[in-house]
């Protein structure tokens, strides 16, 4: 495997831990989870 | 001491809807919440903290506006609870600052004559006395505050005057509570508080004696005429939609110039390989695929802030109620409605205006009809292709302006017929509209809010599409096979899922990988661009400088298998109606899920917009080849 595969492969299962990680995260407190003008964030 | 002792007494801002308590609110706290010249823009209890002039810290919470203290709407009661101090979670407060607007005293005396007769003391906050003075008013301040018992503020607080006063009228210790000497304790206190307030107004804020036709009179007999206000808000609406595809097109320019500038500097930087591909493919292609739309997006909150802060988007839901009366909504489900077009999430929020607990159902089930900004990164990839550039931006702006009449008109048909299914109110609900006056817009809220909208739209695409977009680019490239682009792609998982997909979106004019951009996207609309930049990164009929190219270029030589174009008119068409009506966005299922009290009616939405979705793009695409298009 040269490097660039190795380092691509890294990145890709650092990105899917933080998806993972945020899916079984308990949820913080209510609104939309974005800063949709709704007043929470 | 007692820990109770400690914490920071608390003041509560009330008033009728859109007398400023919001402007007053950020004034005072120094925060960026949302402001509107309409109505029911504060559905929710916001807080924050400022300080006397003492540097005694406060609690500040702006309540929703409310007519009256006999509350009928979901957040109407909130702030009834909040001043009785029955919400849980926030104590009873110790000061109320009733923010009255000047030019309309005698309306809005009568929610304070409620809130003094609580008997918390209170501040009368006189917004808006610029406008009432403008208009002939003669205001006498001191003689409201003699005759009310309570310390009367004129101000202006959209423009920071008046600030300084009111917070010197804080200091403590708080003023005590009047005595409301107009209340008799018979039945008839509405009609004594109804004296009470005409005598006062004769004495405190006196109208010139003959009535002068002002020029927002003679405009309002313009834009609220049966004919001619349609023509006109047609006429602003498509104003809007062309001046966002004319004056985005130079600033998009500069963008697609920067990424092409940047994937050219990594690829002569880095020889060929899975990093490489990574970065030029997966992350500048995948984000770059969204943030070209930044332009547009940034020009349609401006437009937008433009008309709510003029006073133009309560005179088109003036207009629009009779429209709404037809679909079975009353005109107060507007705002929710119109919040939607910028985020279906506030918009379904908003809904807590709405008292009918019918209404405010079928105003949530349709809300995600309206075409939400979201989608416009997918529609602003699309219609270019149906209408090139050159053919004239006032034919994109048509196009777009007819996929939002079409998204709207469809949400109404469908109200109606869940009105009917829902049956009819059991008490009745009135809906009362104030035309607030036309005020030259707040340009330092209108830029802080597309500042705030726009880097909302920049952090979206730096995170979450950022990461699906190096997923995407992970299951489009492994597993590896010998071969060129083509035959790579089919051997990937995202190839397979596009070959099991194929067969169900095929009768829509979509091949496999519009197919599973379509999937993808399911959890965010805007990751469709980035599924199709990282799927058509590389196109079978193109060499190298195709790949170069933009996104919107590859797609117009995208082909079949057979050589014949994949994206053509019809199916383009095709694909747009989907967009229009498939809900693909799980925060909004969350939110509705919680608004509407049950799961049942999150999923059953889900599933009836996407089912309407497929049938009327199936329909579309069908028909269309039967006609010979």
């Amino acid at each position: 495997m040269d490097w660039q595969t190795l380092i691509a492969a890294g990145i890709v299962i650092v990105t899917l831990t933080i998806f993972l990680v945020r899916l079984v995260r308990p949820q913080q407190r209510g609104g939309c989870g974005h800063d949709c003008g709704c007043g929470k964030k | 001491m007692h820990a109770a002792s400690e914490s920071p007494s608390t003041i509560a801002l009330i008033g009728n809807p859109n007398t400023g308590k919001t402007t007053l609110f950020n004034a005072l706290t120094g925060a960026n919440a949302k402001i509107g010249n309409y109505s029911g823009v504060t559905v929710d209890i916001k807080s924050g903290e400022t300080y006397t002039p003492h540097g005694k810290k406060l609690r500040v919470l702006d309540l929703p506006g409310c007519y009256s203290l006999r509350a009928p709407s979901p957040d109407e009661q909130v702030a009834v609870d909040a001043l009785t101090g029955d919400l849980p979670g926030y104590a009873k407060p110790d000061l109320v600052v009733c923010v009255l607007d000047a030019s309309n005293l005698e309306r809005h005396l009568q929610l304070a004559l409620q809130v003094i007769a609580l008997q918390i003391p209170t501040i009368l906050a006189l917004n808006m006395v610029d406008m009432a003075e403008k208009s002939g008013l003669r205001l006498d301040p001191a003689k409201l505050a003699a005759e009310l018992g309570v310390p009367v503020v004129p101000m202006q607080a959209s423009a920071g005057k008046g600030i300084i006063e009111l917070k010197q009228a804080l200091r403590f210790p708080f003023p005590s509570a009047a005595h409301a000497m107009w209340v008799p304790g018979t039945d008839d206190a509405e009609d004594t508080r109804r004296t009470f307030i005409r005598n006062l107004c004769e004495l405190a804020a006196r109208r010139p004696d003959a009535h002068q036709l002002t020029f927002a009179d003679q405009l309002d007999d313009w834009l609220l005429h049966p004919v001619w206000g349609w023509v006109a808000f047609f006429a602003i609406m498509f104003a809007v939609f062309w001046g966002i595809f004319s004056f985005a097109r130079i600033p998009m320019g500069w963008i697609e110039s920067a990424q092409g500038v940047v994937a050219g500097g990594v690829e002569s930087l880095m020889p060929a390989g899975d990093l490489r591909s990574l970065l030029v493919d997966g992350v500048l292609g995948g984000v770059g695929g969204v943030v070209v739309f930044l332009p547009q997006i940034v020009l349609l909150f401006f437009f937008i802030g433009l008309l709510e802060s003029s006073g133009y988007m309560a005179r088109a839901a003036y207009l629009m109620d009779g429209v709404m009366s037809r679909a079975g909504l009353s005109g107060k489900a507007f705002l929710p409605l119109f919040s939607s077009y910028a985020c279906a999430i506030p918009g379904v929020m908003a809904s807590r205006t709405i008292g009918s607990a019918k209404e405010r159902l079928a105003t949530i089930f349709i809300a995600p009809w309206m075409s939400c900004s979201a989608r416009l990164p997918v529609y602003f990839l699309i219609v270019p292709l149906l209408l090139h550039e050159n053919e004239g931006s006032w034919k994109q702006a048509l196009v777009l302006f007819a996929i939002y009449t079409l998204g709207t008109l469809s949400a109404f048909v469908v109200a109606r017929v869940l009105r009917r299914k829902l049956g009819p109110d059991h008490t009745a609900h009135h809906f009362m509209l104030e035309l607030p006056p036309y005020r030259w817009p707040q340009w330092r809220y209108i830029f802080r809010h597309v500042l705030e909208r726009g880097g909302s739209f920049v952090a979206k695409a730096g995170t979450i599409i950022l990461g699906i977009s190096i997923l995407l680019w992970a299951l489009s490239t492994y597993p590896k096979a010998d071969g060129d682009g083509a035959d790579a792609l089919a051997a990937s998982a995202m190839g397979r899922i596009g070959a099991v997909i194929e067969p169900v979106v095929r009768p829509l004019g979509f091949d496999g990988r519009v197919g599973t951009a379509i999937l993808t996207s399911f959890a965010a609309r805007e990751v469709f661009n980035s599924s199709l930049a990282v799927l058509f990164r590389v196109d079978e009929a193109a060499g190298e400088e195709a790949t170069r190219n933009s996104l919107r270029d590859r797609l117009a030589l995208a082909k079949w298998p057979d050589g014949t174009p994949l994206f053509t008119p019809l199916s383009i068409i095709s694909l747009l109606v989907f967009y229009i009506y498939a809900l693909q966005c799980l925060p909004t299922s969350v939110v509705v899920a919680k608004e509407a009290g049950s799961w049942k009616w999150a999923l059953g939405q889900l599933a009836f917009m996407s089912g309407f979705a497929y049938a009327a793009s199936l329909g579309v695409f069908q028909i269309g080849k039967l006609l010979g298009f």
